[in-house]
């Protein structure tokens, strides 16, 4: 029976960082889907489940914790959502609880802590 | 971020900050009131140099990031200062071509 690999949908403004993170999620053995703008968050949330989504806070279109709040409110997002960002903790801390979404993730732990903390969140990931 | 990961994206994370660094710096020589679009360059690049384990990139690029939302300009000696010094530690990640001119 195939296992089905943890999926998270990362949302970013900028690509580097999408494309950072998609290879070190992917490298512990999660799914991983981008989106680069509100469009691709809608085209994702509509065709796909993700079990975890991290939302970028200062984008050009809208803050990402107003996005989620939208999202949380209308309930058409079922997986915790996390404020991935590299604002300081407090203020992260502040705009989560605003949002009443799950918490946040600081990027100034760097990529190897932030997985460590996404598999705190979701578990582990499937095999490769 | 492992070793692998961390050489296979310097090159794209250089070459993206020198681009914000020229654009803020050009913003400021031309004494447009670029104070966001400054900041928001500034914000990427410390969200960036974070999650490749660039602690002291980043710390540099949120002080400059602050200076800028501080003042609100950018006719401020402390924020060309802190754009310089963070050009300076890009330039030490790899050292810029020169051209055999």
């Amino acid at each position: 029976m195939a296992i089905r690999r943890k999926q998270i949908l990362i949302v970013d403004d900028s690509v580097l960082v999408l494309d950072m993170m998609r290879a070190a999620l992917d490298a512990a053995g999660y799914d991983v889907l981008i989106a680069n703008d509100l469009a691709q968050l809608e085209e994702h949330r509509r065709f796909h489940r993700p079990d975890l989504v991290l939302m970028d806070v200062q984008m050009p279109e809208a803050f990402g914790d107003d996005v989620a709040m939208v999202l949380r409110a209308a309930r058409e997002v079922d997986a915790p959502i996390y404020l991935l960002s590299t604002l300081d903790e407090a203020e992260l801390k502040r705009r989560a609880a605003d949002a009443e979404i799950d918490g946040f993730i600081s990027k100034q732990m760097g990529a190897e802590a932030i997985v460590s903390r996404v598999r705190e969140i979701i578990g582990v990931g499937g095999p490769r | 971020m492992n070793d692998d990961l961390r050489e296979k994206f310097l090159p794209r994370f250089v070459a993206s900050a020198r681009q914000r660094l020229e654009r803020a710096s050009q913003l400021i020589a031309d004494g447009a009131n670029a104070a966001p679009s400054i900041a928001a360059d500034l914000h990427t690049i410390a969200g960036e140099a974070s999650i490749m384990g660039l602690h002291d990139v980043a710390q540099l690029a949120r002080e400059g990031e602050r200076a800028v939302r501080i003042v609100g300009g950018v006719d401020d000696g402390g924020i060309v200062l802190a754009l310089y010094k963070l050009w300076r530690r890009i330039d030490e990640l790899a050292p810029p071509k020169r051209s055999s001119a």
